[in-house]
């Protein structure tokens, strides 16, 4: 037998040799055993050529950095705030201007409104007319909102109390179709988590970059990045396979036209929720 | 540049980007993309994945980084984001089956007798574009690194990538110090047991 030693009983273990290859926490008896162990300094060597191996091809292409900084900057604009503009004091001075200006329109619009509203409302009584009620209003949320947004004619359509399109003589309502944010959350619950979980990723289409977070026994977190028709049309397979959608926000199975589809990217941030843990 | 100085920039950048400087996010990506990218890769193994998955951690951060608090440090969170999006692209490529799945029944170490987990198993053959400048064994160990059970695998594959201590793997996985390094050598003894070498 030689003098280098091969006795496997004095070596130290795997995990000891494997420190001593990251260089961390080195051990100067582990360091002089190996140089006079063969099979140690075998091992050693064997550790260090896979991690040669295993580390091939870990560059980035060289325009990584530029193609990020592209993707960031066409997915997610972000507006510069009002702080730079504001440190200029001549834009400071015109913005202040513009405001006091819109400020004073807006007075003697409103004042000139009331006015015109309190005549109308006085007509029908001069008139010796008496004012019909709807005996079925359409839900207030189909409704524009009660402000001055500006409503464009194509966003309106007309329709009866169900929301469905007015016919004949029923009660008419104009009804806004909505653009759906740029974020949607929704909780659906299932029968069962695991295989609800793996049908909804088998659902979306390669481009939707799912998340999935784990948020407990019985719930589980999904993020997805769906253009508007394609969650329309995920959010009604998801009902006929049925799920129970436990949210209000649109779009909701069945109300495709309350939706104004222009094929803006969305998140769909969704929660499965297993039913049984829900009746526990 | 050391690490408490990486990190002394990292928060002005943000500071900066907070106040609407643009350019400042610009010089993050600069700086962290690539650490981005070999996290992906080295869970992923392929470049198109690896491209698709940083280029999401950055459009994430893109998003959040106006309500980062700096609570943790910048390339911490940003790791974990990384990990966990890479983890996600994984299980999502098993989901859809867009490689061949092997699933072997295999008990990991240390558990008990009739306590083994079902291991999914991604074949990852290289194309025969990729072989190119690959020689047999770099092939042979990055399709074995795959096969290994996800904790050895990701434990020595955030080894693998520079300047990545024992401390900042196990702050990003979650784990003790003593458990990482445990993981790490594990992961390089089957390595060494499979490749037979």
């Amino acid at each position: 037998m030689s003098e280098e030693n091969t006795d496997a009983l004095r070596c130290p273990g795997n995990q000891a040799l494997s420190e001593l290859v990251d260089g961390e926490n080195e051990l100067p008896n582990v360091s002089r055993h190996v140089s006079d162990c063969v099979r140690c300094k075998d091992v050693v060597g064997v550790y260090r050529k896979i991690d040669r191996a295993t580390r091939h091809d870990m560059t980035p292409p060289e325009d990584l950095a530029d193609r990020i900084k592209q993707a960031c900057r066409e997915v997610a604009p972000v507006k510069k705030p009002l702080v730079l503009w504001w440190t200029s004091p001549s834009l400071r001075v015109a913005a202040g201007l513009l405001i006091t200006a819109m400020l004073a329109a807006l007075a003697m619009n409103v004042a000139r409104d009331s006015k015109e509203f309190a005549l109308a409302a006085k007509e029908p009584e001069r008139m010796g007319a008496v004012i019909a009620r709807n005996p079925n209003p359409a839900p207030a949320a189909a409704f524009p909102a009660n402000d001055r947004t500006v409503v464009q004619g194509d966003e309106m359509r007309v329709v009866n109390a169900q929301g469905g399109a007015a016919t004949g003589n029923t009660y008419a309502s104009i009804q806004r179709q909505v653009v759906l944010p740029a974020e949607v959350k929704h909780v659906w619950t299932v029968e069962d988590l695991e295989s609800a979980e793996k049908y909804f990723l088998s659902a979306l289409p390669a481009s939707s970059r799912p998340t999935v977070r784990q948020l407990g026994p019985a719930r589980t977190g999904l993020t997805v990045f769906l253009r508007d028709q394609q969650l329309q049309a995920l959010v009604e397979g998801l009902a006929a396979k049925r799920w129970d959608l436990v949210a209000s926000a649109l779009p909701q199975p069945r109300k495709r036209n309350e939706v104004r589809f222009v094929g803006r990217p969305v998140l769909y941030d969704v929660q499965l929720v297993e039913k049984r843990r829900v009746r526990e | 540049m050391s690490k408490t100085e990486t990190a002394k920039e990292d928060r002005e950048l943000i500071a900066r980007f907070k106040a609407g400087e643009l350019e400042a996010f610009d010089r993050l990506v600069e700086k962290h993309s690539r650490r981005a990218y070999q996290i992906a890769y080295g869970v992923l193994s392929s470049k198109e994945d690896a491209e698709e998955v940083s280029q999401d951690v950055f459009i994430r951060i893109y998003r959040a980084l106006p309500k980062f608090r700096g609570e943790s440090e910048f390339t911490t969170w940003m790791y974990r984001i990384a990990m966990n999006l890479a983890r996600n692209k994984y299980r999502w490529n098993k989901s859809r089956g867009s490689q061949r799945n092997i699933s072997i029944d295999a008990p990991l170490d240390g558990s008990r007798e009739g306590e083994g987990r079902t291991l999914d198993v991604v074949e990852t053959r290289l194309t025969p574009d990729a072989q190119v400048g690959v020689d047999e064994f770099e092939q042979r160990a990055m399709a074995e690194l795959q096969q290994l059970p996800e904790l050895y695998r990701e434990a020595l594959v955030l080894r693998n990538i520079k300047e990545m201590s024992y401390e900042d793997i196990a702050g990003l996985l979650g784990c003790k110090l003593g458990t990482i390094k445990s993981r790490i050598a594990r992961a390089r003894e089957e390595l060494r047991k499979r490749l037979a070498v």
